[in-house]
C-alpha cells in the first residue's frame, strides 16, 4: 500500500470513528428519554393523582412520545448498519441518493450541536454507479464538516444531488450563512486529491455570492479502474 | 425544610422536561433551560438554586465552560454534570473545575436524588447553616 493510500486509510478509519461516536451519543439520548418517559408512566401510576382521566391522558401522550423516539433511534441505527457496510467491497453499485441520506441523519447531531440546519435536495432519477460509497462519504463529510463549523449560528447547509454533463453524478455542498475563515484542521490536500483520484472525481468550487460557498464534486459512473484495495 | 431548588441545564429539552415533571412529582422546585447562556440569564435575573444539574455538550456554552461562568454568580452553587459521553475525561475534567458529581445517562433517579440531596445539604453547609443563611 502506497504512503497516501495508508494515509487515506488512517484518515477514514478516524473519520468512521467519529461518525460512530456521534451515533451511539444520540442512540444514549434517544434511550435517555424513553427511559425518563417509561419512568414518568411508572411515576404517575404509582402515584397519589386524584385525576384518574388526566393520568390516562398524560400517559398516552408518552406512549405516542416514546414511539416517535423508538422510530428516530431505528432509523439512525439503519443509517448506521448501512455506512457501516458501505465499506464490506472497495468497490461496490449504489445509489448516490442513499449514500448521502445516510450521511445527512448521521451528521445531524453535528449540525444541531453548532446550530446549522443540514438539509438535502435529491435529484430524481439518478442512475447506479459503480464506485466507492465509503470513500465518496468522507470525502463529501470532509468538505461539509468544515463549512459547519465554520458557519455562524442559524446557518445552512445544503447537499444536492443531480446528474452533471454525461450524467454523472454530482454533489453540491452549499454553505449559506455568515462564515469565519474555515479552520485549518483538516487533512493534508494529498488525502483529497487521492479521494478524488480512486473517485476519479472532479472538485470546484465557487465562492461567487456573499454569505455562500459552494463545493461541487462530481465522480465517475464506472470507477472501478482507479481502485487500489 | 423548604424544597430543594434545582436548574436544569440541558439541550435535549424532552430528556430535560421529562425529567423536571419527575422531580417536581417529588417535590423538587426545578427551572428548565435548554442552553447554558440561558442559565447564565436565569442566574443574573435572581434565581439561586441549591443545585445546577447540566449536560456536557451544549450549543454555544459547554457544561465545562458554563460551570466556571455560574460559579462566578453564585460561588456556593453545587453542579451535577449529566452526561451522555462514554469517556470519563470530560467529567473528570469537570470535577476538578469544582462540579458535586457527574451521573452517566441514562441516569437512574433515585441515585440522581440522592446526589441531588447530597449536593444541597453541603451547598447549605458552605452558605453557613440551615436554610442557608449567613452566621
Amino acid at each position: 500500500m502506497s504512503s497516501p493510500d495508508k494515509n487515506l486509510c488512517q484518515e477514514q478509519i478516524a473519520f468512521q470513528g467519529r461518525i460512530v461516536a456521534g451515533a451511539t451519543h444520540e442512540f444514549q439520548n434517544h434511550l435517555a428519554v424513553i427511559k425518563e418517559y417509561s419512568g414518568l408512566i411508572n411515576d404517575l401510576l404509582n402515584g397519589k393523582q386524584a385525576d384518574g382521566k388526566r393520568v390516562i391522558k398524560r400517559c398516552s401522550e408518552i406512549t405516542a412520545t416514546i414511539n416517535e423516539r423508538a422510530n428516530r433511534a431505528a432509523v439512525l441505527a439503519d443509517a448506521l448498519n448501512r455506512f457501516a457496510h458501505r465499506g464490506d467491497a472497495a468497490v461496490s453499485a449504489f445509489r448516490i441518493n442513499d449514500a448521502v441520506k445516510d450521511l445527512i441523519v448521521l451528521l445531524q447531531r453535528f449540525a444541531s450541536q453548532h446550530n446549522i440546519a443540514l438539509e438535502a435536495k435529491y435529484g430524481r432519477r439518478l442512475a447506479e454507479v459503480i464506485n466507492n460509497p465509503s470513500l465518496l462519504q468522507y470525502l463529501v463529510f470532509l468538505l461539509t464538516a468544515p463549512l459547519i463549523e465554520s458557519l455562524g449560528e442559524g446557518g445552512k447547509v445544503t447537499l444536492s444531488t443531480s446528474a452533471g454533463k454525461d450524467k454523472s453524478p454530482e454533489i453540491e455542498i452549499k454553505a449559506e450563512g455568515t462564515t469565519s475563515s474555515l479552520a485549518d484542521t483538516g487533512p493534508a490536500p494529498e488525502i483529497f486529491k487521492e479521494c478524488l483520484n480512486q473517485l476519479v472525481g472532479n472538485l470546484s468550487l465557487d465562492t461567487a455570492k456573499k454569505k455562500i460557498r459552494k463545493y461541487t464534486l462530481s465522480i465517475s459512473s464506472l470507477a472501478e479502474t482507479r481502485q487500489i484495495r | 425544610m423548604s424544597a430543594i431548588e434545582i436548574l436544569l441545564v440541558d439541550d435535549e429539552i424532552e430528556f430535560a422536561e421529562t425529567l423536571a415533571e419527575r422531580l417536581r412529582l417529588r417535590s423538587f422546585k426545578v427551572t428548565v433551560v435548554s442552553r447554558a447562556d440561558e442559565a447564565l440569564t436565569v442566574l443574573d435575573a435572581g434565581l439561586r438554586p441549591d443545585v445546577v444539574l447540566l449536560d456536557i455538550k451544549m450549543p454555544g456554552l459547554n457544561g465545562l465552560d458554563a460551570l466556571g461562568e455560574i460559579k462566578l454568580r453564585d460561588p456556593d452553587v453545587e453542579a451535577i454534570f449529566l452526561t451522555g459521553h462514554s469517556v470519563a475525561s470530560s467529567s473528570i475534567e469537570g470535577m476538578k473545575r469544582g462540579a458535586f458529581d457527574y451521573l452517566m445517562k441514562p441516569i437512574d433517579i433515585a441515585e440522581l436524588i440522592s446526589k441531588i440531596e447530597q449536593a444541597a445539604e453541603k451547598r447549605k453547609e458552605k452558605s453557613g447553616g440551615a436554610d442557608g443563611q449567613s452566621v
